[in-house]
């Protein structure tokens, strides 16, 4: 059985203290998608909570995408895996409609900068101008991706009349310049994201998030782009390996 | 205490100024890992500061998991370098580490027979540090497993002990988690650290399941790595 506390003292309010703690045990548990939520009622007797203000907090879950709701329960809700083969070559929008869900972003905002952030080691390059577009990828409506991305800013051809809350680039690059994705160098980690793209995220505060540091260079094996990515807990690497019949000794 | 500067003519605040030289000298590599860091009170004697200002400035090198203070031994570095491994190539956790010229050893912590097999529990350590907490299903070659394990005093490699033919597919699934409660405790993390969590179901030539496991890997000095060449 779910086990909630309320903290009193804290600023949140008490349905989102829920909402939190019903995520974690959401993403703690191992109930795989379709899987059965204990329900509410159960929970809201076991922990002395109020029925109503548990069902508000499951809906929410529902509306952020964790939970499922069909007849008379909540089921768990789980993306299915992202195969690496799509994140080595694939665009996000293109990541997201080969899991059979509809893509859609938001531009968050579209800056210049005179260098690219330190985490990308990269030299600086006096007079070099970069466009910084921080976009949200959204999956049948769920938010998945936080996205900021880095292009040589002379990619751009007619700046002033391109539309950035629109554009998709790579597309743009493939139409104006003739160069498509080759592939994506992408180092992982987990981190604590920062709160604001958690709450982006619709995640816990303090929750973890895979996070991509993005080098994409063009059929030539030229740089395109950079990018740093984060990902909510719903999505999640799958990495299959084909063993050669042959391989016992490993 | 040479790699301590503190310089009262500047305006900088002192435990900051401190705090500072220290993540210096470790990012340069004067300061290496477990290396020993003087107490408050010598620094304080040596720099004519407040031994509150001293421990003012390993309380911040501590809240950023560059030091680590243990209660009756003193306070030590704590700068592991980052280790990145090819994501495709995690089935054999243990050859993957040995090919980076890292020592790898996997001790068994706990065994039980579950429904068609064997559960274990595992804790692997690379160079000596505690690097994932595995819980291991295995299905077939229990017999062999069980055999190796007799034969290896616990510590074990875990497929050449159990394969016996040739290996199908393999599928990894990595989650992000923060650690909880047994987790953070065996890889000497606290709780709400990021780790990696790995999900991975190993089949044999004819797709029937041979083992699946679950791992929790320490994210604080693991990286992977997708692309090309």
């Amino acid at each position: 059985m779910i086990k909630l506390e309320l903290d009193h003292r804290m600023k949140r309010s008490m349905l989102d203290q829920l909402v939190d703690q019903l995520k974690k045990y959401h993403v703690e548990s191992r109930l795989e998608s379709g899987e059965t939520f204990p329900d509410y009622q159960a929970v809201a007797t076991a922990n002395a909570l109020d029925e109503l203000l548990l069902e508000d907090a499951y809906y929410r879950l529902v509306k952020e995408g964790y939970l499922r709701h069909s007849k008379d329960r909540f089921t768990v809700f789980r993306l299915p895996f992202v195969p690496l083969e799509s994140i080595r070559t694939k665009t996000m929008y293109e990541t997201i409609e080969a899991l059979q869900m509809a893509p859609s972003f938001v531009t968050l905002r579209v800056e210049f900068l005179p260098n690219l952030p330190s985490i990308f080691n990269a030299a600086i390059h006096p007079g070099a101008s970069y466009v910084k577009i921080t976009r949200l990828y959204f999956a049948d409506q769920i938010p998945l991706v936080y996205i900021e991305s880095f292009y040589d800013k002379p990619l751009f051809k007619g700046f002033d009349s391109l539309d950035f809350m629109q554009l998709k680039v790579f597309k743009y690059f493939q139409d104006t310049w003739q160069r498509r994705i080759g592939s994506h160098h992408q180092t992982i980690d987990i981190v604590q994201a920062p709160a604001a793209i958690n709450e982006t995220l619709n995640q816990p505060l303090d929750a973890s998030v895979i996070r991509f540091v993005s080098e994409t260079t063009d059929q030539h094996g030229d740089i395109l782009a950079h990018a740093i990515i984060h990902t909510s807990m719903l999505y999640a690497i799958e990495s299959v390996n084909l063993l050669h019949p042959e391989t016992t000794a490993l | 205490m040479l790699f301590i500067k503190i310089d009262k003519r500047l305006r900088k605040p002192y435990y900051q100024q401190m705090a500072e030289s220290i993540e210096q000298a470790i990012t340069d590599g004067v300061l290496k890992d477990g290396d020993y860091l003087p107490k408050y009170k010598e620094v304080a004697d040596f720099f004519d500061i407040s031994i509150i200002v001293a421990r003012q400035a390993y309380d911040e090198l501590e809240a950023r998991a560059l030091i680590e203070r243990i209660q009756g031994k003193g306070t030590f570095v704590k700068h592991r370098p980052v280790i990145t491994l090819p994501l495709e190539s995690l089935y054999d956790t243990a050859s993957m580490f040995k090919k980076l010229g890292y020592t790898y050893d996997r001790a068994l912590r706990m065994i039980d027979d579950v429904d068609e097999g064997l559960y274990l529990r595992t804790i692997d350590t690379a160079d000596g540090y505690v690097i994932a907490h595995q819980k291991w299903w295995i299905y077939q070659h229990v017999d062999a497993l069980l055999d190796a394990i007799k034969t290896q005093d616990g510590t074990f490699e875990m497929l050449e002990s159990i394969v016996s033919k040739p290996l199908g597919r393999l599928e990894n699934k990595l989650i992000p988690r923060s650690a909880t409660g047994v987790d953070a405790m065996v890889l000497g993390i606290q709780e709400k650290t990021p780790v990696y969590f790995i999900r991975s179901f190993m089949y044999d030539i004819d797709d029937a399941l041979i083992l699946k496991a679950e791992s929790i890997f320490t994210a604080e000095y693991l990286k992977f790595e997708v692309g090309h060449d």
